[in-house]
């Protein structure tokens, strides 16, 4: 049973991260597959001053699930099991901190695949999420 | 009186601190908005957000007007140059302190305007103070720094927030900008100016680096007191079979 992370944005590359995913599925090896996605915290003492943190989560809550609902969809239909998980945070940290707590195998996520200048300026979560761990983290573009 | 400080291109370092300031402390507004608006009926929501948006706006003419009225009194740039020092470092704090325990989203269009409005009033000061202070009384910066701010508050909330992610960075210059024109506000208050003139011309760039560093300082010490909290996860489920959802609301 080889335990895999696959974090989502909704980005098309998280779609084709997925596509490799339910590749994977079919395989020999039975997979344990996480389904996640990070939804920035709200880091405002403002917001945190007006809104509950009851409500606050009920936000995260739903735009979490609003993000995984058509990944979650396509592993209905393809009949792969799963969990998923809705957490906060800073998305590469938390990404990285869930797969170590959680004993993963290894991450599979989505990349632009952009490099030089705009990688600079546009940071990449993926590279983010390699320098923090030591698990296989394979990056599908 | 711009066309003085246009003639020394620090007209041009004052538009970028004002939008860098707008971008730092407008985002939460729309977020705020946002949640205070969640739990009404989706044919008010939108009258809630339009509402609350105009009245943040409003607020924050009323506000700039005041705070440059109050800043030509003796003293009070010295207390708006400690208070921004403050915001800096707040700004640099990786959690807040504060928590609304068992304030709700109100489900009616006037108590979601309320919240939005007072929490306005409180959010509009910090920003207002800042671009006051970068502005440094020219009124067209002023006017600037509040059109600046308007698509943040409408706009910005996710883009902010993301930006910060990717770039922690950002956070602790933003915080050092904010000590560095508290620095400057304070040595042109009427109280002070006066025996700072004595003194050689480039005395307010010392004062104005001071107060960067020690946002800097007192922003990371501050900061590196505070242990990382659990990983913080909202919602969970398995399928087939959503059988143990974790944390979910009932």
């Amino acid at each position: 049973m080889t335990k895999v992370l696959l974090p989502v944005d909704g980005s098309e590359f998280s779609d084709r991260a997925l596509d490799y995913v339910l590749d994977m599925a079919r395989g020999e090896v039975p997979l344990d597959l996480h389904l996640v996605n990070v939804q920035l915290a709200i880091d405002s003492g403002h917001a945190r001053m007006f809104v509950s943190d009851d409500d606050i989560a009920a936000y995260h809550r739903d735009e979490g699930l609003a993000v995984l609902k058509p990944y979650r969809a396509r592993l209905d239909a393809a009949g792969v099991s799963y969990q998923w998980h809705v957490l906060v945070g800073h998305a590469a940290q938390s990404i990285a901190r869930f797969a170590k707590e959680q004993k993963f195998d290894r991450v599979v996520m989505g990349t632009h695949g952009r490099s030089g200048m705009t990688q600079l300026l546009m940071g990449s979560v993926a590279q983010n999420v390699i320098r923090r761990l030591k698990i296989p983290v394979a990056l599908v573009k | 009186m711009h066309e003085v400080a246009l003639a020394d291109g620090g007209f041009w370092l004052s538009v970028a601190q004002i939008i860098a300031i707008d971008i730092l402390l407008g985002g939460d507004n729309a977020v705020v908005i946002a949640l205070a608006c969640r739990r009404l009926p989706a044919e008010q929501r939108n009258k809630g957000i339009l509402w609350g948006v105009l009245g943040a706006i409003a607020l924050r003419l009323a506000l700039i007007f005041f705070a440059l009225q109050l800043l030509a009194l003796p003293f009070l740039k010295i207390v708006g140059a400690l208070l921004l020092f403050w915001i800096g470092v707040k700004l640099m704090q990786p959690e807040p302190e504060v928590s609304a325990e068992g304030v709700d989203a109100p489900q009616h269009l006037f108590g979601a305007i309320k919240t939005i409005v007072i929490a306005d009033a409180v959010m509009s000061l910090d920003n207002v103070i800042a671009v006051a202070g970068a502005a440094n009384g020219d009124m067209l910066l002023v006017t600037f720094g509040i059109l600046v701010s308007i698509p943040i508050i409408v706009w910005g909330s996710k883009l902010v927030l993301l930006l910060m992610d990717r770039f922690p960075v950002i956070i602790t210059l933003g915080g050092a900008l904010l000590g560095w024109i508290a620095g400057k506000m304070i040595v042109t208050d009427v109280v002070l100016a006066p025996l700072f003139q004595a003194l050689p011309h480039g005395l307010h760039y010392v004062s104005a680096a001071a107060g960067a560093l020690g946002v800097f300082i007192v922003g990371t010490r501050r900061a590196r007191r505070t242990p990382p909290g659990p990983l913080e996860q909202v919602a969970g489920g398995r399928h087939p079979g959503d059988a143990n959802k974790v944390n979910t609301r009932k």
